[in-house]
């Protein structure tokens, strides 16, 4: 098992989280930049148990089962998070938006 | 809708107020709903069902504790899936629209997690390594922290 660079194994998240969510990526960045740095650190530290012979075969290959898990749930918090945001954006200008009309016009029930 | 309004506005006088009363069925009309509403018991059921397994974790670790014989804590494991399989019942069946589609991914990938530590569990009775567990107690936390901060979220800036 070749030796991971815990850079490269990021980057390579960074990149799957961004095309993930599209234009929201850096509105949502910083919510989920922790856990992929935690994901890609356990990915470097598999590969370094198994290379000194600590963990067998099989449990690598589990462990990495695992990660890959956790990294399809972190994207999907992710998306989520996304889709908030945009919720949250529109339901802002609609707010808004109704301020403005029940300033212009004193009726407080719209 | 622009006929129906001009229909509506000459009908009472095409007055300012007409048009006014249009904008506003409009505007509360506009108000939308993409993901779901916080869940508290979901929250509360993460936060248990991720002790549960931290605890068990610790337990197998121990090497004077009968929890390192898989036979000593299969009914544990069974205890936690079925917390997870409660948990991704209670975010599906309050999934109106897809509202809580990634949450219920999010449990669903932590249910995967437990069943392969079970069974890496199952493979070496005696008891699991240390370097096998915390690389996966690390992933179980991370997912956890995952599943909660998003439920947090749903709080839209209220109270979290």
């Amino acid at each position: 098992m070749a030796n991971l660079s815990l850079d490269d194994v990021l980057g390579k998240m960074v990149t799957a989280a961004a095309g993930a969510v599209g234009q929201k990526w850096p509105q949502v960045r910083s919510q989920v930049e922790s856990e992929l740095r935690q994901l890609a650190e356990v990915a470097v530290d598999i590969a370094a148990r198994k290379a000194q012979g600590k963990i067998d075969q099989h449990q690598a290959e589990t462990l990495f089962k695992m990660q890959a898990n956790a990294l399809t749930g972190v994207l999907a918090g992710l998306a989520g998070q996304a889709r908030l945001t945009a919720e949250m954006a529109i339901n802002a200008a609609v707010g808004a938006a109704k301020d403005a009309v029940r300033t212009a016009t004193g009726f407080p029930f719209i | 809708m622009k006929m129906i309004g001009q229909r509506f506005s000459q009908r009472i006088g095409g007055s300012f107020a007409a048009q006014l009363l249009l904008v506003s069925l409009a505007l509360s009309a506009c108000a939308v709903q993409f993901v779901s509403d916080y869940d508290e018991v979901l929250d509360r059921a993460a936060t248990e069902t991720q002790r549960k397994i931290t605890l068990l974790l610790t337990e197998v670790q121990n090497p004077s504790s009968p929890a390192r014989n898989y036979a000593n804590s299969a009914k544990t494991y069974s205890e936690i899936l079925s917390d997870l399989h409660t948990m991704r019942t209670r975010a599906e069946a309050n999934n109106t629209r897809g509202g809580n589609a990634e949450t219920i991914v999010q449990i669903g990938k932590i249910e995967e997690n437990v069943v392969l530590i079970q069974e890496e569990h199952r493979r070496t009775p005696s008891g699991l390594p240390p370097d096998f567990i915390a690389p996966a107690q690390r992933i179980i936390d991370v997912q956890f922290h995952a599943l909660i901060e998003f439920e947090l979220a749903k709080k839209r800036g209220v109270g979290s």
